[in-house]
C-alpha cells in the first residue's frame, strides 16, 4: 500500500508537471516576494550558477570526470555573447546561439582528452585549459580589454521586448534554468543518461553491458559545457560588464563545490546547493577574510562526512520516514 | 581438437602478457552453443584473465577470439558486448550510491527504449515505457530469485549474494547469447548457490550459452557439460567433468606433486577422486 | 647572439631539476594512491613559507628549510589520512576534489597569515652568476641541480631498494596482491603523501629566492610540477626529472623567440599536449598507466 502510494507520488512529481509546478511557482514567489533590485540580482546569479552546475553535474555527477573547466566555458560563453553584441551589434538570441556553440566546442575539446586517456587524467587537462583561457583574456588586451574586461554590453531584448529589468532578468534565467533543469532530468532518465552514468560509475562494467564509455563521456562533456556557455552569457546580460575575474578558478570551484554538495549526479540536489551557495559566497563569505579558508576546509569536511550531498542526506531522511509510514500501516 | 563449425566461443593460441610474464599461454578451446562450460584451475592459474580475454579487457600477445565465426580479436569490449557476449564480476565494486535500478538500466543499455529526445519531447510516452522498463525489472528480478521491492535499493545496502545476482540481471537484461560468469558461487549462501544453479540451467533453454569461472567443484560436477582445466596459464585438461577432473595431472596440479593442499576447495577434490 | 639559445638551455636545465622535484613527489603519491593532489603546488609555496617563518623565528637556513620540508611532510599525511583515506572507497574523484579544496584552504591561509606582499628568502649559496667559456651559471643554480639530482636518485634508492619501495610500487599495480604479500597499504598512503609533501617543500625553499613567494605562487608550480611528471610519463622519478628539464627549456625558448606573456601557458599547453598525443609521456612506457578509457 504504501509502495503504491509512493508511486502515485511519484507520477505527479515527475517530468513534467514538477517542472512546471516549480518554475510558477518560484517566479510567483520572486516576483511578489523579491523587491530590491539587490535580491534581484542574487536570483539571477543563484540561477545562473546553477545552470553551470547542472551541465558540470552531466560531467562530473554522471560521467564521473572532474572538471575545473566549468568557469573557463562558462567565461568563453560570456565573452563570446557580450564582444559579438558589442562589437558586432548582433541580437542577444544569435549571440546566444554562438555563445553556446562556441562553448560546445571548447568542451569538446576537453572531451576529446576523455577519448584518450584513464578519466583520472581529465582534471589535469581542464585545469590547463583553465588556466590557459584565463591567460588569453588577460593578454588578449586588444580583443577582452585585459584585466579592465568588456564593458558596455547592451541590455537584454529579445525580439523587440525590452527584458533589461532586474525582474525580467532573472524571471529570463530562472525559466532558462527551468528549462536545462528539465532536460537534464529527461536526460538522466533516458538511455543515454544512464549510459552515461554506468561510464562514471563503473567503466568496465558499463562496457561489459555494451555502453560505449569513451563516446558517451564525450557528448557528456559537449553537452555540460553548452550549460556553462549558456549560463555564461545570460551572466554577461546580469552583469552588462565582464572581467577575467568573474571567471576564475575561485568560481570554478564555487561550481565545483554547488554539484558535490548537492550530491553527485542529483539535478535536484544540484539546484538547491546553488541557492544555498550563491547566496553564502554573495553574503557572508565575501565580507569575511576567511571566506576562501572557509570554503577550501569545507569541501573537505562535507566530502568526509556526507560524500552523497544533499541528495545523500535527502534520501536517508526519506527512507527513515518510509520505515515510520510502513509501521503505521502495519499497526 | 577438431574445428567445430557451431563454436559460440573460439579461442586460438591466446597469449596474454603481464609485465613480460605469460599469464595465459596457447590457449585453444571451442565452447559449443548450448553447452554448459567451465573453466577450473588453482589460484592464479589464469582463468579469469581468459574470461578478461574473451569479454575484451585484456589485450591479446598472440592468438584470436571469435564469436559465432566472427574473429572480434579486435573489437574493443563494448562491441564484443553487442555481438552477445555478457559478462558478470567477481565482486561488483564501488557502486555504493547507485540503486538497483540504476545498475539495470545499465545492463538494460542495449535495448533501453528510452532515448533522450523521447524523454524531453514525449514525456507522457516516456512515462509509459517507464512503466515497461519497471516491468521488466521485476521480471528479471524475479529469474534471480530477488524481490521486487530491492528495485529503489542503493547498492551499498544489499548483501554480497544479493549484488552479485543482481549484476546477473543486469547482464541478462542483455540478452546475452553467450555469459561469462566469473565465480559466481563465490560468497553465496547454500540457497543462493542453488537458485544459481536453476538461472544456470535455465539459460541454457533460454538459448544463452553460459561459460562460467568457478571454485566450487560440487557445483562444477552437477552442472557442466565440460570443463577446461587451467593451470599456470595452459591449458591442462579439457572434457567431461568427472573424469577430466580425476586425471592424474590435474590432480597434482591442485594438490602438488607432496599432496600438500594448495587449494581451498581441497576437500571437495579430495571427493571428486574417488 | 649566437649564444641565447644555448644560454636559454642551460639555465632551463637548472630550473627544470626543481620542475622535476615537484613532479616527483606528485608521481610518486599518484602511482601509490591513484589520487591526483590538485595540492601539489601549494605545498611548494607551504614549504617556501614556512622556510620563511623558520628564518625569521631565528633558525639558520639549512635547519629552516629541514623544518619547513618535516612540516610540510607530516602535515600532507596527516591530511592524507584524515581528508583523503576515507574517500578512497568511492573512487579517486572524490579523493582529487578533496585536494582540490585543500589546495584552496592552503592559499587562503598563507594569504591570512603573511599576507598578499611578496616576501623574499635568501638563497642557500650565492646567486651570482659568473661566466665559463662564455654562458653565464651561477653557484645557486648547479646547487639546485646536484640537490635535485641527490633527492630523486635518493627516490629511485628508496623505490627500488627497499621493502617500503617495492611495497609502493605493488599497491599502485595491485592492491590485493600487496596486502597477500602483508604489505600495509595504509602506512604506504600515509608515507606516499608525506614524501610529496617533503620535495615539493624543498623545492619551494629553493626556487623562492628566484620568484618571491606570493600566496598564488603555488598554482603555476604545481601545474609545472605536474607537466613535468605527466612527460616523464609518471613513472620513474629520472623521467620526471627530465620532463622538468624538458619543460623548463621550452619556457626559456618560448620566451625568448615568442612572447614572455605565455610562458606559463607553455606548461599547460605541453600538459595538454602530451595527454592528449602522448599519454604514456614522452620517456614512459607504451600502456603502463595510460589505458584507455
Amino acid at each position: 500500500m504504501v509502495a503504491t502510494a509512493m508511486q502515485s507520488v511519484r507520477t505527479v512529481l515527475r517530468r513534467p508537471y514538477a517542472h512546471l509546478a516549480g518554475l510558477a511557482i518560484t517566479v510567483l514567489v520572486v516576483q511578489q516576494f523579491v523587491e530590491s533590485s539587490s535580491s534581484l540580482f542574487l536570483v539571477q546569479l543563484m540561477a545562473l550558477y546553477a545552470l553551470a552546475a547542472l551541465g558540470l553535474n552531466i560531467i562530473l555527477g554522471m560521467a564521473g570526470l572532474l572538471s575545473v573547466a566549468q568557469a573557463a566555458v562558462m567565461a568563453l560563453g560570456g565573452y563570446t555573447a557580450g564582444l559579438l553584441m558589442i562589437k558586432a551589434q548582433l541580437p542577444f538570441v544569435v549571440a546566444l546561439l554562438v555563445a553556446g556553440a562556441a562553448s560546445a566546442v571548447l568542451s569538446a575539446f576537453v572531451g576529446l582528452a576523455a577519448l584518450r586517456i584513464s578519466s583520472h587524467y581529465f582534471i589535469l587537462v581542464t585545469l590547463a585549459v583553465a588556466e590557459a583561457l584565463s591567460l588569453l583574456l588577460i593578454n588578449e588586451e586588444d580583443l577582452t580589454g585585459g584585466y579592465n574586461g568588456i564593458g558596455g554590453i547592451p541590455p537584454l531584448v529579445i525580439g523587440g521586448l525590452d527584458l533589461s529589468s532586474p525582474l525580467a532578468l532573472a524571471v529570463v534565467a530562472i525559466v532558462t534554468l527551468f528549462i536545462g533543469w528539465y532536460v537534464a532530468d529527461a536526460l538522466a532518465a533516458s538511455r543515454s543518461g544512464h549510459g552515461i552514468h554506468a561510464g562514471g560509475a563503473d567503466p568496465q562494467l558499463a562496457m561489459a553491458s555494451g555502453i560505449n564509455v569513451a563516446r558517451l563521456r564525450f557528448g557528456a562533456s559537449v553537452t555540460g559545457g553548452v550549460y556553462a556557455g549558456v549560463a555564461g552569457a545570460l551572466y554577461a546580460e546580469t552583469l552588462l560588464y565582464l572581467g577575467p575575474g568573474d571567471f576564475s578558478l575561485g568560481k570554478a570551484l564555487l561550481i565545483l563545490l554547488i554539484v558535490v554538495i548537492g550530491g553527485m549526479g542529483s539535478n535536484a540536489g544540484t539546484v538547491a546547493a546553488a541557492v544555498i551557495l550563491v547566496y553564502l559566497s554573495e553574503g557572508l563569505l565575501r565580507l569575511t577574510t576567511v571566506g576562501p579558508l572557509v570554503y577550501g576546509l569545507g569541501i573537505m569536511v562535507i566530502l568526509v562526512i556526507a560524500p552523497n550531498g544533499l541528495d545523500g542526506v535527502a534520501r536517508r531522511l526519506r527512507r527513515a520516514f518510509g520505515r515510520i509510514l510502513e509501521r503505521r500501516v502495519a499497526r | 581438437m577438431s574445428p567445430d563449425p557451431d563454436a559460440a566461443v573460439r579461442v586460438r593460441g591466446v597469449r596474454v602478457l603481464f609485465g613480460g610474464v605469460a599469464a595465459l599461454d596457447r590457449i585453444d578451446l571451442d565452447v559449443v552453443e548450448g553447452e554448459v562450460f567451465v573453466l577450473v584451475g588453482p589460484n592464479g592459474s589464469g582463468k579469469t584473465t581468459l574470461l578478461n580475454a574473451v569479454s575484451g579487457f585484456v589485450p591479446l600477445a598472440e592468438g584470436s577470439v571469435e564469436l559465432f565465426g566472427e574473429d572480434v580479436t579486435r573489437r574493443r569490449a563494448h562491441q564484443r558486448a553487442d555481438r552477445g557476449i555478457g559478462r558478470t564480476f567477481q565482486s561488483p565494486r564501488a557502486l555504493q550510491s547507485a540503486r538497483v535500478t540504476d545498475l539495470l538500466s545499465f545492463g538494460l543499455y542495449r535495448h533501453d527504449p528510452r532515448s533522450w529526445a523521447g524523454e524531453v519531447f514525449r514525456p507522457l510516452r516516456a512515462l509509459r515505457l517507464d512503466r515497461q522498463v519497471d516491468e521488466r525489472f521485476r521480471t528479471v528480478l524475479d529469474t534471480v530469485g530477488l524481490p521486487d521491492e530491492l528495485l529503489h535499493e542503493e547498492l551499498g545496502s544489499l548483501s554480497h549474494g544479493q549484488m552479485k545476482m543482481v549484476d546477473i540481471a543486469r547482464a541478462l537484461l542483455g540478452e546475452p547469447r553467450v555469459l561469462l560468469l566469473d565465480e559466481p558461487t563465490s560468497g553465496l549462501n547454500q540457497g543462493e548457490i542453488d537458485k544459481l544453479h536453476e538461472i544456470v540451467q535455465g539459460l541454457r533453454t533460454g538459448g544463452c550459452t553460459p561459460v562460467l569461472v568457478e571454485h566450487n567443484v560440487q557445483f562444477v560436477v552437477d552442472l557442466a557439460d565440460r570443463i577446461a582445466v587451467l593451470h599456470q596459464g595452459e591449458l591442462l585438461a579439457l572434457g567431461e567433468p568427472r573424469a577430466t577432473l580425476s586425471r592424474d595431472e590435474v590432480v597434482e596440479a591442485y594438490l602438488g606433486p607432496k599432496g600438500r593442499l594448495a587449494h581451498r576447495d581441497g576437500g571437495h577434490q579430495a571427493e571428486t577422486r574417488n | 647572439m649566437d649564444l641565447l639559445a644555448p644560454q636559454a638551455v642551460l639555465s632551463g636545465i637548472a630550473a627544470g631539476s626543481v620542475y622535476g622535484l615537484v613532479g616527483v613527489g606528485f608521481s610518486v603519491s599518484f602511482r601509490t594512491t591513484g589520487v591526483i593532489n590538485i595540492a601539489t603546488g601549494d605545498l611548494v609555496a607551504m614549504g617556501a613559507y614556512l622556510t620563511f617563518w623558520g628564518l625569521s623565528v631565528g633558525l639558520p637556513l639549512p635547519v629552516a628549510i629541514v623544518v619547513a620540508a618535516l612540516i610540510v611532510g607530516l602535515g600532507m599525511g596527516i591530511v592524507e589520512r584524515l581528508a583523503l583515506r576515507p574517500l578512497y572507497r568511492f573512487g579517486t574523484v572524490y579523493a582529487i576534489m578533496s585536494t582540490i579544496g585543500l589546495s584552496v584552504a592552503l592559499q587562503s591561509l598563507i594569504q591570512l597569515v603573511w599576507g598578499p606582499v611578496a616576501l623574499v628568502i635568501p638563497r642557500l649559496v650565492p646567486g651570482e652568476a659568473f661566466t665559463i667559456l662564455g654562458f653565464r651559471l651561477s653557484l645557486a643554480q648547479i646547487f639546485n641541480l646536484v640537490l635535485a639530482l641527490v633527492l630523486i636518485l635518493g627516490m629511485v634508492l628508496l623505490l627500488e631498494r627497499t621493502k617500503i619501495g617495492r611495497g609502493m610500487q605493488t599497491v599502485a599495480r595491485d592492491r590485493e596482491l600487496a596486502s597477500l604479500l602483508g604489505i600495509r597499504p595504509s602506512q604506504l598512503f600515509f608515507l606516499a603523501f608525506a614524501l610529496a609533501g617533503v620535495l615539493a617543500a624543498v623545492a619551494g625553499a629553493l626556487i623562492g629566492p628566484d620568484q618571491g613567494l606570493t600566496p598564488t605562487m603555488g598554482l603555476p608550480l604545481g601545474i609545472a610540477g605536474f607537466t613535468a611528471a605527466v612527460i616523464g610519463g609518471l613513472g620513474s622519478p629520472l623521467g620526471a626529472l627530465a620532463g622538468g628539464m624538458v619543460l623548463a627549456v621550452a619556457q626559456n625558448l618560448a620566451v625568448l623567440y615568442l612572447t614572455p606573456d605565455y610562458k606559463a601557458a607553455l606548461a599547460y599547453g605541453l600538459l595538454v599536449l602530451v595527454l592528449l598525443v602522448r599519454p604514456q609521456g614522452l620517456f614512459g612506457e607504451a600502456g603502463a598507466l595510460a589505458r584507455r578509457v
